[in-house]
């Protein structure tokens, strides 16, 4: 019988087609990879592995990069067909990221969906944790990262709570269930309650 | 309702697990949702649409 899903080498590998949204995030990440770490966390994650909900935004944490760098990143982002909400120059749009405000990213002519770009540093300690444990995930030949799924779970149980981030948790502890390790609940759960 | 909707959650869930074709309708939920939103914001901004759009997300304190 065919499965939702398989391991294979600790990557999850799902089975199923990419959807637009599975492009638009491609795309993205396919420039991001050259310039930067990230990890894809909140709802897409859940969203990516079946959970049906609409969505507006894509949520990406992206380690605090100096100026130069994210210059190189956002012209680069440019090119590509991306526009950003909040200006198009990249020394002032930096001052945003310099004060750890998120900033998001669409295809030109949209609006949504959009990748919401979030600065993080050592001092977000529970992002910096995920940022630092990912799990790799696989739709056809697109694969990135997301937080681990039983982080992800903990974090929209403990921290978010809201009705959508219970059934986004439900969602992955019942699709995951075979998978999901009791130690590494143990585990998050001392990092996510610091 | 919000227990209807969390058992409906779970029950899709469980059945995604052996069941991929599922996968499909998701998609087609996916794309329609995408589609729509194009269509809406590209009519609402037209040529100017950067400017536009952010005149419309500062208008509503979004960015």
């Amino acid at each position: 019988m065919e499965k939702g899903y398989k391991l294979e080498n600790e990557i999850i590998i799902l089975n199923r087609n990419l959807t637009e949204l599975d492009l638009f995030v491609k795309d993205f990440l396919d420039i991001m990879k050259k310039h930067s770490n990230y990890l894809i966390v909140s709802g897409y994650v859940s969203i990516s592995t079946g959970r049906v909900r609409g969505t507006e935004d894509v949520d990406l944490l992206v380690p605090m990069m100096d100026k130069e760098k994210f210059k190189e990143l956002f012209l680069d982002l440019e090119k590509n067909d991306f526009w950003c909400y909040q200006g198009e120059d990249a020394e002032k749009v930096y001052s945003y990221v310099g004060s750890k405000t998120s900033i998001r990213f669409a295809k030109k002519n949209t609006m949504f969906p959009n990748m919401e770009f979030v600065p993080i540093d050592e001092n977000d300690k529970i992002k910096y944790y995920e940022l630092q444990h990912p799990q790799k995930i696989k739709i056809k030949d697109f694969e990135f990262k997301i937080s681990p799924i039983e982080f992800e779970i903990l974090y929209k149980e403990l921290k978010l709570g809201s009705k959508k981030d219970m059934e986004d948790a439900k969602h992955l502890r019942t699709f995951f269930k075979e998978i999901l390790k009791e130690e590494n609940f143990i585990r998050f759960k001392k990092i996510i309650q610091i | 309702m919000i227990t209807k909707d969390i058992e409906y959650v779970e029950l899709y869930a469980e059945e995604l697990i052996n069941n991929p074709e599922l996968f499909e309708q998701q998609r087609v939920f996916i794309e329609s949702q995408m589609k729509a939103s194009k269509e809406l914001f590209l009519n609402k901004f037209g040529e100017n649409f950067n400017e536009e759009a952010r005149k419309y997300l500062k208008e509503r304190d979004l960015i």
